[in-house]
């Protein structure tokens, strides 16, 4: 849970905090923004971020569009003064309701990707472990198969259908109650 | 081996599949978030999807997923198919982890959907999950009345529809040690409770009781809903640390 010591959190909100890419592109964020990542947050309370923080899984590209989504988000987690908390957490208060459209306003057109950026978004918000983008992309993966029959899913995301047509049968028959 | 893939139904482009490729783990989130009955039928897709189910870490369950063929009994056989379904998903070999269980009926009609939803709602227990939503119908004028809860991981719980026991303050209080939101709608039975966990209230129900006593010392947030002519008519005695009206 989100709910580190609030001491150091005035100093935070000056504090900068290098991250550098895979294809080595620095991106100077605040403590604040960088923290909506749990895998920085131990980083940083590990004290191992002097000299930046190196995240070669991620390139240039999506670790952007990351820090976008986080610097929307850490001020949403923001709104309660001096808050620590995740967005996570933060959906949970009472924040200003006008500013929570705002903040779905903002992921709607976030999330607005090709398919590839898509993926790669949900890789880089697991390995840097933050649970809003990790929701909010595995959810829009999983309202783009909603309604579809198997063989429409295979085809949106080019699966190969490696079961022998006895093999898909035999699950079927297993499965029935699944397909009625 | 030949390891020549089929590729005859896999789509026009060379593009890879980037679904399939994501970990267990990653794609249980994704199925997660769909209705658990589309959620069986990935288990076709491929050999990779042809397991995943058994794991899934989130079961939603609601009767609008199944879809009648008859019109004279409709209901009856929209029950039997949802029947079928919830107690093959339950009772069948999973994985011993469940952390969200979300039941919702719509309307039900029909003699056995009381025992039913018990059944499904006890076996879900035994998982301990950490989410429960259970939204039911009244049937015949019958409301399902919650058993007793237990559940050590219980973080969120929101019911509608049920009826909540005398005990059910206490209940909570014993069986759920770590419950942080609770969210009662259109529920008969409630008086209050006692958590010292609680961090989020919401409760809109009928008046059942002239007072209603909440005591916590860690709740964060308060949404009281009465009924227009209970104003005057109940009093909630709030024991709690802090509170803004």
């Amino acid at each position: 849970m989100a709910s580190a010591g609030s001491g150091d959190e005035k100093a935070a909100a000056a504090a900068m905090i290098t991250l550098i890419s895979s294809d080595n592109e620095k991106f100077e964020v605040t403590e604040a923004t960088a923290t909506l990542s749990q895998t920085i947050r131990h980083m940083i309370e590990d004290g191992c971020t002097d000299g930046g923080v190196p995240l070669p899984n991620v390139t240039s590209k999506i670790l952007a569009r990351v820090i976008e989504y986080c610097k929307k988000h850490a001020t949403a987690a923001a709104g309660e003064e001096g808050s620590s908390s995740s967005f996570s957490d933060a959906a949970f208060l009472e924040v200003d309701r006008a500013f929570l459209e705002e903040l779905e306003e903002f992921d709607d057109a976030f999330l607005e990707v090709d398919r590839a950026t898509l993926f790669d978004l949900i890789l880089a918000a697991n390995y840097l472990d933050i649970k809003g983008l990790l929701n909010l992309t595995c959810q829009k993966v999983a309202d783009s198969v909603k309604g579809k029959t198997p063989e429409q899913i295979r085809e949106m995301y080019n699966i190969v259908n490696d079961l022998t047509p006895e093999e898909e049968a035999e699950i079927r028959r297993e499965t029935q109650w699944a397909f009625e | 081996m030949e390891a020549v893939p089929k590729r005859a139904r896999a789509g026009s482009g060379s593009a890879p599949d980037r679904l399939s490729a994501l970990s267990d783990e990653l794609l249980h989130l994704v199925l997660s978030f769909l209705p658990s009955r589309q959620a069986m039928q990935t288990t076709v897709l491929s050999k990779r999807w042809v397991d995943l189910w058994r794991s899934m870490p989130a079961l939603n369950l609601s009767t609008s997923e199944f879809i009648c063929t008859t019109a004279t009994y409709y209901d009856q056989e929209k029950w039997g198919k949802m029947e079928n379904f919830t107690t093959n998903l339950l009772m069948r070999d999973r994985a011993p982890r469940l952390d969200a269980f979300r039941l919702n009926t719509g309307h039900i009609h029909g003699d056995d959907w009381y025992r039913d939803v018990d059944r499904w709602f006890r076996r879900a227990m035994e998982y301990c999950p950490v989410v429960m939503e259970i939204s039911l119908a009244r049937a015949g004028g019958v409301r399902y009345h919650l058993p007793k809860l237990v559940s050590c991981h219980l973080k969120r719980l929101d019911i509608s529809g049920v009826f909540l026991e005398r005990s059910f303050a206490e209940q909570l209080h014993s069986g759920c040690p770590v419950l942080e939101d609770l969210k009662i709608f259109g529920c008969r039975g409630f008086r209050g409770f006692q958590s010292d966990t609680l961090k989020n209230l919401a409760v809109d129900c009928w008046i059942d009781a002239h007072t209603w006593t909440i005591r916590d010392p860690s709740l964060a947030s308060v949404s009281l809903t009465l009924p227009f002519w209970a104003t005057g008519y109940i009093d909630v005695l709030l024991d709690i640390q802090e509170f803004l009206l």
